[in-house]
């Protein structure tokens, strides 16, 4: 059966957006994959270009609330934000709680090429991680 | 009358939540469903049961509770009494209607600090019961 799966951050609009269409695009046979932030807002364009140059269409993803699982129950919670410049949503539960930090590429001041580079490299770290997932 | 239901969230349960969860029962618990929980399960605060038997409330029959228990279960209102900014271990809970943030520090078991919060949750509290009761 396949383990279940919620990314967590805040925002539900980059990082968690990504991870959620890498891990599902890499590990779909094993993982059941949701995401979903404390404080919702959109689903950034800049995650759904860096998703699609390696053919995997998050398009149609939303930027939802965490209480839009209120009735699930998860194997496995993975919060991605940067722990040392956020504070990181805690799940109750016995889900087996893992985080890594990934910096904020939604962060990243500059013109749009400088924002789409921040966007390719936390794309690029997030697969790396996930394709170790969930042993760290 | 179909009672709402109130989640009080904090770190421990010992503490803010105790005592809002005791204000709030005691006002309105004709109108509220009152369940509080935290992150973890600690222990009832002496102080904080000292500080509500002051006002004559007991809360001294309480018990701690893991906010896990609740998981599955919808509240109209879920409350947090506690910041993530200052104490990582401040749980989130899914399942809120709608999402209330008092930010109130642990007073710990300080008899003084106690006295103060217990104040500051009866303001919210009653504040809370005028808009929403």
């Amino acid at each position: 059966m396949k383990k279940s799966v919620l990314i967590l951050c805040t925002g539900n609009s980059a990082r968690s957006q990504m991870a959620e269409g890498l891990l599902r695009h890499d590990a779909g046979d094993r993982f059941e994959v949701s995401s979903a932030g404390t404080r919702p807002t959109q689903v950034r364009p800049e995650a759904v270009a860096a998703m699609r140059e390696i053919g995997i269409d998050i398009s149609r993803h939303h930027s939802k609330s965490v209480d839009e699982f209120a009735h699930s129950a998860f194997d496995y919670v993975l919060t991605v934000c940067d722990n040392a410049k956020e504070v990181c949503p805690v799940f109750p539960g016995n889900a087996i709680r893992l985080h890594h930090s990934f910096e904020d590429p939604a962060a990243v001041e500059g013109p749009s090429e400088a924002k789409l580079a921040a966007f390719r490299r936390v794309r690029d770290q997030l697969r790396e991680y996930l394709k170790g997932f969930p042993q760290s | 009358m179909i009672k709402q239901k109130v989640l009080f969230l904090c770190t421990h349960n010992s503490s803010r939540t105790q005592m809002a969860e005791g204000f709030l029962r005691h006002f309105a618990g004709d109108r509220f469903d009152v369940i509080s929980a935290g992150g973890d399960q600690g222990e009832l605060s002496p102080a904080a049961i000292d500080a509500m038997r002051e006002v004559g409330i007991d809360i001294s029959g309480n018990q701690p509770k893991d906010v896990a228990k609740y998981l599955g279960q919808r509240f109209t209102y879920v409350i947090h009494l506690c910041d993530r900014r200052k104490e990582r271990a401040c749980p989130i809970f899914p399942g809120a209607i709608y999402r209330l943030h008092w930010d109130l520090d642990d007073p710990r078991n300080s008899a003084l600090a106690t006295r103060k919060v217990r104040d500051e949750i009866r303001r919210h509290i009653e504040d809370f019961v005028q808009k929403n009761g």
